[in-house]
C-alpha cells in the first residue's frame, strides 16, 4: 500500500488475467479462464451468469477459501494495491473479516448449530476490533441485529441458529458482515436459498444498507432482474470467462456481447428469471475441460465466424467503462 | 411440556426400566444355578438339618413369586443380604470396593480423552502427514489388542523388567501418592485402546466438520485456526464422538474387571471373581447388580451431555418463535 492522492481514484479491487483449475476424478478442470474485472470504490458491482459460470469460485479466490484440489491458480487479485494471493496465510487472515466479509448462498448452513449467535457475532468481530472487550462487541452486534431488522436483539442474541427462519438466518448473515466494516463486501446469492417474499424482502434491506454503506458489494445472482435494481455495474460471466462489465445503464441500453443480449432477451421474455431462462439459450454450456483457444461462447453464438474459433477474444475497452470479449463488439 | 423436559423424562423412564429388568434378570439368574442355594452356600459337609434350616431362613421354600417379589423389596431398601462366609452385609463389602472401580474406570477415560484428543485433532489438521500414518497404525493396534494382553504385557515391561512401578494392588490406604502410582499401569492398559479409538473417531468427525461451511463461515472472518478447531469444530465433532463413546462403555467396564483381577486390585470386578471361585452367589449377584446399575447411569449422564452439546437437542419455546 502506498497511499497519496491517486489511491482515491484507484480502484477498490483489480482481479488480472485470473486462472484457476481444479483436480478431477476426469481431469483438469479450467473452471476461471483469463479472468479480467474492477471495483470501483464504493460501487455495488453484480456479477451475473448462468450456473456454473464460476460466480462463487471468483469469489473465493477473492476470500482465498479454495478447496483442496485446486491445481492451478494465477493472475492478480489486488485489493487495494496489495496482491492477495501473494500474501501468506496469516496476512490472508488479517484480511479476512476485516478488509473483506462475505455472506453466503444458504444461510442455514453458514452459522455453526451448537453456539449461541452471540459467541458467532462477537468471535467474528475479534479480528477487526482485538481491543474491545466482549460487551462491546455484543452491544455493537445488538444495534446490528436491530438494522437489519430482527426483532427483540436483547432476547434473540442467546438463540441458537436453528431457532431462526431463514430469512432471519440470512439477516444475522448480512449482520455479520456489516459488523465488520469492510472495504469490500462480497454477497454470494444472498437470496437464492429463499423464498420469493423473503427474497425480495432481503433485497429491500440490501437497498436500504446501501445508502449508509461506504465500501464496495460485489453482489453475485444468475437473475438480472436482481442485479438491476441494486447494482451500480455488471459483469457478465460465461463459463469461467468474464464476457463483459459495463454500468448497470450501459449493459441494460446497449448490451455489446451476444451472450449478454441473449441473457437480457431471456430475462424479458421470462419475467421469473433465473435459471429457467438461461436455459432457453439453444445448445449448451461447454465442458470445462479440454478447452479450445476458442472464444468460449463460439458454440451457441448465432453470429459466430471462423475467426471466433482461432483465438480467445480478449476483453477489450469499448467504452469509457465499458469492456466485452467478442470479435463483433 | 417443552421438548427438552420430555427427553429428560423419557430418558430416567428408560433407565429405570432398564434396572428394573436388570434385577428381575438377576433373580431368574438364581433359579438356574444348578442345586439348592442352601446346598451350595453351606458346603458338602452340611447336615440336612442345617440345609432346611438354612433354605426357610432365605425363603427358598416360598413360591417364585414371592421369592422374586422380596428380592425387589430388597433391593430397593438396599439390603443385599448377608455374606455367608465373613456375616458382613453384602452392601457394605461392595461399597468399599466401588470407589476403586469407579476411580479406576474414570482415570481410564480421562486419560484416554486427555491423549486421545488432542491426537485425533493433530491427526485431523495433518492428513496424511507421517505423524497422521504413524498415530493410525498405532491407533489400530491398540484398539485391536485385547485390555487383558496389554494389561500383562504392561506388566511384564514396568514392573518386572525395567521395575519402575509396583506390581499389584491399590496402595496404602490414606497414602494417595502410592495409591496413585498403583493406578498407573492399570488404567493404562484400559485407555491404550480408547486412545487409538478416540483419536481416530475425533480425526474423521473433525475432518467431516472442517469442511461444512459454518467452518467456513468463521474462516471467512479471519478467526485463527486454533480457535475453529478446538472452539468451534471440536464441539460439533464430539457429538458423534460421544454418541459411539456411549456405546462402548460396557466394554469399558468390562476391562476394568478385568485389570483389577490381573493387577489383583480390589474393586467389583475382583469382588465377583473371588465370588465366583468360591461359589459364593449372593455376591456374584450384586456385584453384577451394581455392575449394571454403573451401567446405565454412565449411558444416562452420556446421553444427558448431548444436551449440552447440541442445543437442537434440547430445543426449547424459550427463546424460539422465530419464524
Ligand atoms: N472443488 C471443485 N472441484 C472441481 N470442480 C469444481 C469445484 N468447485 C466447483 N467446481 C466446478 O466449477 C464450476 C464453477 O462452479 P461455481 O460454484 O463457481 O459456479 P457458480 O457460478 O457459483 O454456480 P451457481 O450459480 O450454481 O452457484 C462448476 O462447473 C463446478 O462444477
Ligand atoms: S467472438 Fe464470435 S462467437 Fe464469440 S460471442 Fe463474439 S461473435 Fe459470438
Ligand atoms: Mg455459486
Amino acid at each position: 500500500m502506498n497511499g497519496g492522492g491517486t489511491m482515491t481514484t484507484s480502484p477498490l479491487l483489480e482481479v488480472r488475467n485470473l486462472d484457476l483449475d481444479y483436480a478431477t476424478a476426469r481431469g483438469t478442470a479450467q473452471v476461471l479462464r483469463q479472468v479480467n474485472l474492477t471495483i470501483p470504490r464504493n460501487r455495488i458491482v453484480g456479477v451475473v451468469g448462468e450456473s456454473g459460470s464460476g460466480k462463487s469460485t471468483l469469489a473465493s479466490v477473492i476470500m482465498r477459501l479454495l478447496p483442496p484440489n485446486l491445481s492451478r491458480l494465477s493472475g492478480e487479485v489486488r485489493l487495494d494495491g496489495t496482491d492477495l494471493l501473494g500474501l501468506d496465510p496469516a496476512g490472508m487472515a488479517r484480511v479476512r473479516g476485516n478488509k473483506v466479509a462475505m455472506i453466503f448462498q444458504d444461510p442455514m448452513t453458514a452459522l455453526n448449530p451448537v453456539f449461541t449467535i452471540e459467541t458467532q457475532m462477537v468471535d467474528i468481530q475479534r479480528g477487526k476490533f482485538p481491543g474491545r472487550s466482549k460487551r462491546e462487541l455484543r452491544d455493537r452486534a445488538l444495534e446490528m441485529m436491530a438494522k437489519v431488522g430482527i426483532p427483540d436483539p436483547v432476547r434473540r442474541i442467546a438463540a441458537y441458529p436453528h431457532q431462526f427462519s431463514g430469512g432471519m438466518r440470512q439477516r444475522i448473515m448480512i449482520a455479520m458482515a456489516l459488523l465488520v466494516e469492510p472495504d469490500l463486501l462480497i454477497a454470494d446469492e444472498p437470496t437464492t436459498a429463499l423464498d420469493v417474499t423473503i427474497e425480495a424482502q432481503i433485497i429491500r434491506l440490501l437497498e436500504q444498507i446501501r445508502e449508509n454503506f461506504s465500501g464496495s458489494i460485489l453482489f453475485i445472482s444468475h437473475s438480472l432482474g436482481v442485479i438491476s435494481t441494486l447494482c451500480d455495474e455488471v459483469v457478465v460471466m460465461y463459463a469461467g470467462s468474464v464476457v463483459e462489465q459495463a454500468s448497470s445503464r450501459d449493459l441494460f441500453l446497449s448490451p455489446r456481447h451476444p451472450y449478454t443480449r441473449a441473457l437480457l432477451s431471456c430475462e424479458i421474455s421470462e419475467e421469473d428469471g433465473g435459471d429457467t431462462a438461461l436455459r432457453s439459450i439453444p445448445g449448451n454450456v461447454p465442458d470445462l475441460f479440454d478447452l479450445e483457444p476458442a472464444c468460449i461462447f463460439a458454440a451457441r453464438c448465432g453470429q459466430a465466424e471462423p475467426r471466433c474459433r482461432q483465438a480467445v477474444p480478449p476483453l477489450r475497452e469499448l467504452a469509457p467503462g465499458h469492456r466485452a470479449a467478442c470479435v463483433l463488439a | 411440556m417443552p421438548a427438552s423436559l420430555r427427553f429428560l423424562a423419557n430418558r430416567l423412564l428408560t433407565t429405570i426400566l432398564v434396572i428394573v429388568g436388570a434385577v428381575a434378570l438377576l433373580f431368574c439368574l438364581t433359579l438356574l444355578v444348578p442345586g439348592n442355594p442352601a446346598d451350595v452356600l453351606l458346603g458338602p459337609r452340611a447336615t440336612p438339618e442345617a440345609v432346611a434350616a438354612f433354605s426357610k431362613q432365605m425363603g427358598l421354600d416360598l413360591p417364585v413369586w414371592r421369592r422374586l417379589a422380596i428380592f425387589f423389596g430388597n433391593v430397593l431398601q438396599g439390603n443385599l443380604g448377608t455374606d455367608v462366609i465373613s456375616g458382613r452385609p453384602i452392601l457394605t463389602m461392595v461399597m468399599e470396593v466401588l470407589p476403586f472401580t469407579v476411580t479406576l474406570t474414570f482415570a481410564s477415560i480421562g486419560l484416554a480423552i486427555l491423549v486421545g484428543l488432542p491426537l485425533g485433532a493433530y491427526a485431523a489438521t495433518h492428513p496424511d502427514s507421517i505423524g497422521d500414518r504413524i498415530g493410525a497404525v498405532f491407533s489400530v493396534s491398540f484398539i485391536a489388542m485385547p485390555n487383558f494382553v496389554v494389561a500383562i504385557f504392561l506388566l511384564l515391561i514396568f514392573s518386572i523388567w525395567l521395575d519402575w512401578l509396583p506390581v499389584l494392588g491399590a496402595g496404602e490406604p490414606g497414602n494417595y501418592l502410592d495409591q496413585l502410582v498403583r493406578l498407573i499401569l492399570p488404567s493404562v492398559s484400559l485407555a491404550l485402546g480408547w486412545v487409538g479409538y478416540i483419536a481416530r473417531l475425533v480425526r474423521s468427525s473433525l475432518l467431516e466438520v472442517m469442511g461444512e461451511p459454518y467452518i467456513r463461515t468463521a474462516r471467512a472472518y479471519g478467526v485463527s485456526d486454533t480457535k475453529i478447531i478446538y472452539k468451534y469444530a471440536l464441539k460439533n465433532a464430539a457429538i458423534p464422538t460421544v454418541a459411539i463413546l456411549g456405546l462402548g462403555i460396557g466394554r469399558l467396564l468390562g476391562g476394568a474387571i478385568f485389570a483389577e483381577i490381573i493387577f489383583a486390585r480390589p474393586g467389583i470386578g475382583k469382588l465377583v471373581y473371588d465370588a465366583i471361585l468360591t461359589r459364593n452367589y449372593p455376591v456374584v449377584q450384586a456385584g453384577v447388580l451394581v455392575v449394571v446399575l454403573l451401567f446405565v447411569l454412565t449411558n444416562l449422564l452420556v446421553d444427558m451431555s448431548y444436551g449440552w452439546l447440541d442445543p437442537r437437542m434440547r430445543q426449547s419455546a424459550r427463546a424460539g418463535g422465530g419464524h
